[in-house]
C-alpha cells in the first residue's frame, strides 16, 4: 500500500483521499482475485466489489454534502420527495450517475444544468433511459448511488 | 449485395440508413432523432466499428455480423418503453426461424431458438444476438427510442463470459442481408402487436412460450447485490420474477442473468 492512514488523526475523510483508497482496494481486487473487500475505519466504509463496478462509500453523516438515500431514515425520504427541486424517478430500475463505469458522472453537487440535460441513467430490462433535467438550475443534493436500484417515484436529486 | 427491407417493411414506411462500415448504428439512431428524425428508420451495417452493449461494454463484431438498430418515436412512459425489448427478442427469433428453415431442412438439425431475459437470443443455449436499448426524450416530449440488435451472423466474438455461436458456427448459412430483410417484416408484425405497448401482455404470452430456464434456477448480478432462484416468470411490466429457496418472490428490473445457481464465476 502507498499510503497509510493516520489514524490518530481526526476522521473526515474527504474527496480525494476516498478515491485514492477505493483505486488501492480495486488493485488489491485484482491482485488477490478476490470478488469483493469491505474495510471499515474513520467513519468511513468502503467496498468494492469485482464485475459490478461499484464502490460504495458510506460517509458517517457528518462528513459529506451527498447523503445517500439509503442511508436516510424513511422520514427524511418523505421530506424530500416533498422538495420542490425533487426529480422523482419515473420508473422502475437501476440508476447510473455515468455513462459507463469508471467514466465521470453527468453531474456532481454544485453542477449548473439546463433543462434537457442528462442527468442520471436508469436501466429497466437492458433500456438505458436518460433521464432529463426538467428545469434549470444548481444540483444541491444527489439521493443515489451509482448502480442503485431505484423505485417509481423515489426521489434522485434535488435542483434547486 | 446490399441491406434492404423486407416486403412487409416496405409496404408499412419504415426508412432505412444502410451504412457500408460505421461506429456504432445505435448511435447514429441517436444522433438522428436529435436531428429531427421521428422514423419508423432502420440504421444498418455489417461493419460496426465501435458497437456498444449493456453499460458500454464493447459489442465485438467482424464485418458480415449484423448491426441493426431501429429507431422509433413513440408517445410511451420510459417504463413502457422497456417493455418495447420483449417485442425484439421475438422479431429477431421470428427472423432467424424465417431465415434457418432451409439450412435446417437440408442438414435435419433444427436450431433451437429461446430468449433470455430480458431480451437476448440464444441458439441451442448459446448467446447468439443481443438486444440494447436506448431511450432519451425528444423536444415535443415524446421519447425516442432505439433498439439496437446485434447479431453473430458469421463469427461470434471469443473470450465472452458465456458461451456465444454465430449462425455460420450453427451450420445455418445465411448473409446479415438475408437475416436483415427477414428482420424488418418480423419487426413491422411484433410492433404491431405491442401496439404502443397497450397489448404488451400479448407479447409476454408469445415471449413465456419462447423463455430460457423458466422454472429452472438462475442468478441475477444487480448494480449491487445478487439474486439467486427460481426464474418462475415476467411479470405484467416485463420485470424477472424469481422465487428464493426461502420462498420469497422477488421482481427485478435490471441485471445480468446466469443460468444456475452459481453466481459470477465469470474471469476478467
Amino acid at each position: 500500500m502507498a499510503r497509510q492512514p493516520d489514524n490518530s488523526s481526526p476522521a473526515k475523510p474527504e474527496k480525494g483521499s476516498d478515491s485514492a483508497l477505493i483505486r488501492e482496494l480495486a488493485t488489491l481486487l485484482d491482485e488477490t482475485n478476490l470478488t469483493e473487500i469491505e474495510i471499515e475505519r474513520a467513519g468511513l466504509r468502503v467496498r468494492v466489489a469485482r464485475n459490478v463496478s461499484i464502490a460504495a462509500a458510506i460517509p458517517a453523516p457528518v462528513s459529506h454534502a451527498i447523503a445517500p438515500a439509503a442511508a436516510a431514515p424513511a422520514t427524511a425520504t418523505v421530506d424530500v420527495a416533498k422538495h420542490p427541486g425533487n426529480v422523482p424517478s419515473p420508473m422502475v430500475g437501476t440508476a447510473y450517475l455515468a455513462s459507463e463505469p469508471g467514466a465521470k458522472p453527468f453531474i456532481d453537487v454544485g453542477s449548473k444544468v439546463k433543462i434537457g440535460d442528462t442527468l442520471l441513467i436508469i436501466e429497466a430490462m437492458k433500456t438505458m433511459n436518460q433521464i432529463p433535467s426538467p428545469r434549470a438550475g444548481t444540483v444541491t443534493q444527489i439521493l443515489v448511488e451509482d448502480g442503485q436500484p431505484v423505485e417509481f417515484g423515489e426521489p434522485l436529486i434535488i435542483i434547486e | 449485395m446490399a441491406l434492404t427491407l423486407g416486403p412487409r417493411a416496405r409496404a408499412a414506411g419504415y426508412g432505412l440508413t444502410a451504412f457500408d462500415r460505421i461506429g456504432s448504428t445505435n448511435a447514429e439512431a441517436l444522433t438522428a432523432a436529435r436531428a429531427g428524425e421521428r422514423g419508423p428508420r432502420w440504421f444498418v451495417t455489417t461493419e460496426q466499428t465501435a458497437g456498444r452493449g449493456r453499460r458500454q461494454r464493447a459489442w465485438v463484431a467482424p464485418r458480415g455480423n449484423l448491426a441493426s438498430s431501429i429507431l422509433e418515436v413513440l408517445e410511451v412512459a420510459p417504463s413502457v418503453a422497456a417493455t418495447l425489448g420483449f417485442a425484439a427478442g421475438l422479431a429477431l427469433e421470428q427472423a432467424l426461424r424465417t431465415v434457418s428453415l432451409e439450412a435446417s431442412v437440408r442438414s435435419g438439425k433444427a436450431v433451437d431458438y429461446t430468449l433470455k431475459w430480458p431480451n437476448d437470443v440464444l441458439a441451442n443455449k448459446q448467446k447468439l444476438a443481443g438486444i440494447l436499448l436506448e431511450a432519451e426524450a425528444i423536444k415535443d416530449g415524446r421519447l425516442a427510442v432505439v433498439v439496437g440488435i446485434g447479431t453473430n451472423v458469421i463469427a461470434a466474438p471469443e473470450g465472452t463470459p458465456y458461451p456465444a455461436t454465430s449462425l455460420r458456427a450453427l451450420g445455418v448459412d445465411v448473409s446479415a442481408e438475408d437475416l436483415f430483410s427477414a428482420l424488418s417484416d418480423s419487426w413491422a408484425e411484433l410492433s404491431g402487436i405491442w401496439n404502443n405497448g397497450r397489448d404488451f401482455a400479448e407479447i409476454r404470452k408469445l415471449w413465456l412460450a419462447r423463455a430460457a430456464a423458466l422454472g429452472e434456477p438462475v442468478s441475477i448480478q444487480t448494480g449491487s447485490s445478487t439474486v439467486t432462484g427460481t426464474f418462475e416468470s415476467i411479470d405484467e411490466t416485463g420485470c424477472m420474477v424469481i422465487v428464493t429457496s426461502a420462498g420469497k418472490r422477488e421482481t427485478i428490473a435490471a441485471g445480468d442473468v446466469y443460468f444456475g445457481s452459481v453466481a459470477s464465476v465469470r474471469s476478467t
